[in-house]
């Protein structure tokens, strides 16, 4: 569903992401993980259309985002970790005009399946301005799967949700994937991408540094065998993380 | 320096000193250098001639009035702080004071000195603008008087510091902190007393001056009795070093000014009240006031029914413009709405009264607000790229062309404008036939001369308004430095630069862009007129024109879809930055 070929991003003379290479299959979720700076919010960007690749090539459904960005960026969801939100429209308003711009003829019946999923019925009517944080976050979920997306693409998707809705948000990616979605999930938690994911992604100053299940990463380097994910994370990266 | 007060102090000066730095990294950028330069050379030939011309330019503020006007001023100063004055510390701290500061090892005393010296810096730039501005009329406005000021400014700073203390106390303590208080309150009391006093003494005297029509001897009736005089003494002293018409004699009452000065500053250092908590609500409040005054978007907005239903199926971008006409319905307060209304009626009323040919008010009508919301209600309304260039992320995950996006977001400021051109033009239109101004010459000239004028002007507006729009839409594309994107709002002298280059730049491509149209329907006009086609003329004239605009906002839109396409939204986050 996803296919990533040689993606290369450079900011004058800095490369934030170097001659990346990878695909997420339908009903797979791939979890990206890096520590700061690695470039992974640059690969999301790219990957949902916001920036365009100094080299490489990316592809969603069999599309080219070059060449035909928007449909495959109407196959797409990108659900950022900072919700970005239009200060004037309501909750509801948000869903049907998302609905609107990707062409989602049959989402009024999905609209208010989703404000039930997500515990915004009651907030329906509310602006952006009258919602906490997490709510906002879940608007911004909302949004994103507002007109069933083949491809989903998360960043950090936990980051200002309570328990609850951090146990419905993991049971939603779960079952979006098991419909067929390819999923591909950036987040510092170990424990989520542990949970979730079906493959690794781990990259280090831009570059791929291992891709597969864990076994498979664990497989090539027979020194992680036995550890728990946090140690073969910090081992890849080179990064000891030892307390101070 | 030891303590916690060289750590208050260290905080101070790397604060000061890294603010210093980045503004001079930003304004030594090449986006921001051509603003600063601009804004630097404005703000020269403002505030390098006075404005305040003075009779006797060698005494410049020195005048017989002047004193007395810095007098009241400064009663009026003191008065509205005591009977106006929040029920908050006078000193504001911000967030990060309060987080990092409150519950670290300092005492109040040691915060408080540290915020009266924070302030220095806005009240040293005030003495230097009054500086600036008095220079070239007032010769004599030379350091001395400068350090004058500077006694004045501090003192009512520290008298309003030592003021809300004075309330916060009372307010959190009752009784017993109105009487920790005792003493200011009771020469604040005393003071108000003796004034009144004073008044009921000359009471004749101002009775016979207001019987005579002369403010100015009220003024002096009140201001000569002894109880005025030491109610006004330390107002005067004060003021002796500012008015002061010699060297000699500044340097002869600053003594006294800086007692006052220094009076004003124990006070405050002993009364710093428990203000702790009315700190952290101040800071609430300001942030709220800051977040409102930086922007309408932070206005609290209320969810008003959109003009009309978005239905799920349909273009995308039927769904950009009917996004950004919401936004503006939302945007636009009632209370502005009813303004825009009456003035409106008022003007077009005005116009109609004072034209008395169908031609003047024609002319009278699209010389006033229909063109100025031509030319500049791009800037006004903002139901566009100008205010989405913060959403750049989000709208370029949507499955929409780029070209197709950027005419959307045109489209909208498009529809509000014209939309408010064409009431206009029908508030007057209403208001021409049924007003009594030479009612039986109104149809037949209106007919003959003006209809055909009004008809081309309908049709033309959209796109001389489109024009402007879309130019407006490119500069936040292209410079989304120079502009105010959404809510955001940029201080400073590059930022003056900046709006004087975006709004005169913008005015220029404007113009350009409208030559070739014009001069081909100025050309058609020629031409149909050779056929005597009369004032009729105008209209094709205005329907060739509109095509050929609507042409070039096409291939505007095409070019400024490729130019969005293509911008690192890192370009917006250092506008914003």
């Amino acid at each position: 569903m996803i296919a990533v070929r040689g993606l290369t991003k450079r900011y004058g003379e800095f490369t934030a992401v170097r001659d990346l290479s990878f695909g997420v299959e339908p009903g797979e979720v791939l979890g990206l993980v890096g520590p700061n700076g690695a470039g992974k919010t640059t690969t999301l960007r790219a990957l949902s259309g916001i920036i365009t690749p100094s080299a490489g090539s990316i592809a969603v459904g069999g599309f080219d985002m070059a060449r035909e960005p928007e449909r495959a960026k109407s196959l797409l969801a990108f659900i950022p970790d900072e919700p970005q939100l239009f200060d004037y429209l309501t909750v509801e308003e948000h869903l049907q005009f998302t609905a609107r711009l990707y062409g989602a003829a049959d989402a009024a019946g999905r609209i208010p399946a989703l404000l039930g999923e997500l515990e915004l019925n009651d907030k329906r009517s509310a602006l952006p301005s009258e919602l906490s944080r997490g709510m906002k976050q879940k608007l911004a979920i909302a949004c994103g799967l507002v007109h069933a997306p083949s491809a989903l693409i998360l960043d950090e998707p936990l980051t200002g949700l309570d328990p609850a809705g951090i146990r419905r948000m993991k049971g939603t990616i779960a079952s979006r994937a098991k419909s067929g979605v390819a999923v591909l999930l950036s987040s510092h938690l170990l424990h989520l991408v542990e949970e979730l994911c079906t493959r690794l992604l781990v990259i280090q100053q831009g570059r791929m540094v291992a891709i597969g299940t864990i076994a498979e990463i664990v497989a090539g380097r027979p020194q992680l065998a036995g550890q728990g994910l946090e140690d073969i994370f910090l081992a890849l990266t080179g990064d000891g993380g030892a307390p101070a | 320096m030891k303590g916690p007060g060289g750590a208050l102090a260290y905080l101070l000066a790397r604060s000061t000193i890294n603010r210093a730095r980045a503004w001079v990294r930003r304004i030594t950028t090449p986006r921001y250098a051509a603003a600063f330069l601009v804004g630097a050379g404005y703000l020269y030939v403002m505030l390098g001639r006075s404005r305040f011309p003075t009779s006797t330019p060698t005494t410049g503020i020195g005048d017989d009035f002047v004193p007395l006007f810095y007098e009241m001023a400064v009663v009026l100063a003191v008065v509205l702080t005591w009977v106006f004055g929040a029920v908050e510390p006078g000193i504001y701290f911000t967030p990060a004071d309060i987080q990092m500061l409150f519950p670290a090892p300092v005492s109040r005393r040691a915060l408080v000195r540290y915020k009266l010296v924070q302030a220095q810096l806005p009240i040293l730039f005030t003495v230097f603008v009054w500086r600036m501005i008095f220079r070239s009329t007032s010769p004599s406005f030379a350091p001395g008087r400068a350090s004058a000021l500077w006694v004045v400014v501090t003192t009512l700073y520290l008298h309003r510091v030592g003021a809300s203390f004075v309330k916060v106390s009372a307010a959190q303590r009752g009784l017993s902190g109105l009487r920790r208080n005792a003493i200011p309150i009771a020469v604040v009391l005393l003071a108000f007393a003796t004034f009144i006093w004073g008044i009921v003494d000359a009471f004749p005297a101002i009775q016979a001056a207001f019987d005579r029509n002369s403010p100015q001897g009220v003024l002096s009736a009140i201001r000569s009795t002894p109880q005025a005089r030491i109610v006004l003494w330390p107002f005067d002293t004060l003021l002796a070093p500012l008015t002061a018409h010699s060297t000699a004699e500044r340097f002869r009452t600053m003594g006294w000014a800086l007692l006052i000065l220094a009076g004003c500053y124990a006070w405050v250092m002993r009364s710093a009240v428990g203000f702790e908590e009315a700190a952290m609500q101040s800071a609430e409040r300001m942030a709220a006031r800051i977040a409102r005054v930086r922007g309408r978007a932070t206005v609290p907005l209320r969810a008003w029914r959109p003009l009309f239903r978005l239905s799920p199926s349909g273009r995308p971008f039927g769904a950009i413009v009917w996004k950004n006409l919401t936004a503006f319905q939302r945007l636009a307060s009632p209370r502005r709405t009813i303004f825009f209304a009456v003035f409106t009626v008022l003007l077009a009323t005005a116009w109609m009264r004072a034209s008395t040919t169908a031609a003047s008010m024609i002319t009278g009508i699209a010389g006033g607000g229909i063109f100025w919301l031509a030319f500049f209600g791009a800037i006004a309304v903002r139901a566009d790229l100008q205010q989405d260039m913060l959403k750049l992320q989000l709208l370029r995950t949507y499955p929409i062309r780029s070209a197709t996006l950027v005419a959307a977001e045109i489209g909208g400021s498009l529809i509000v404008i014209s939309a408010v051109q064409w009431f206009l033009i029908l508030c007057a239109l209403l208001g021409f036939l049924f007003m009594p101004v030479q009612p039986r010459t109104v149809p037949s000239a209106l007919i003959a001369g003006a209809l055909p004028k009004l008809v081309a002007i309908v049709i033309a507006l959209p796109a001389i308004t489109g024009l402007r729009v879309a130019v407006a839409n490119a500069w936040a594309v292209l410079f989304p430095s120079w502009v105010q994107l959404g809510p955001t709002k940029t201080a400073g002298i590059e930022a003056i630069g900046a709006n004087m280059l975006t709004v005169f730049g913008s005015l220029l491509v404007h113009v350009l862009l409208m030559v070739v149209p014009a001069a081909i329907g100025y050309g058609l006009i020629l031409a149909l007129n050779t056929l005597s086609r009369g004032a009729w003329a105008y209209v094709p004239a205005a329907i060739v024109f509109s095509a050929i605009s609507t042409v070039e906002l096409w291939l505007i839109a095409k070019w400024l879809g490729n130019v969005f396409s293509r911008t690192d939204p890192s370009a917006v986050d250092a506008a914003l930055s």
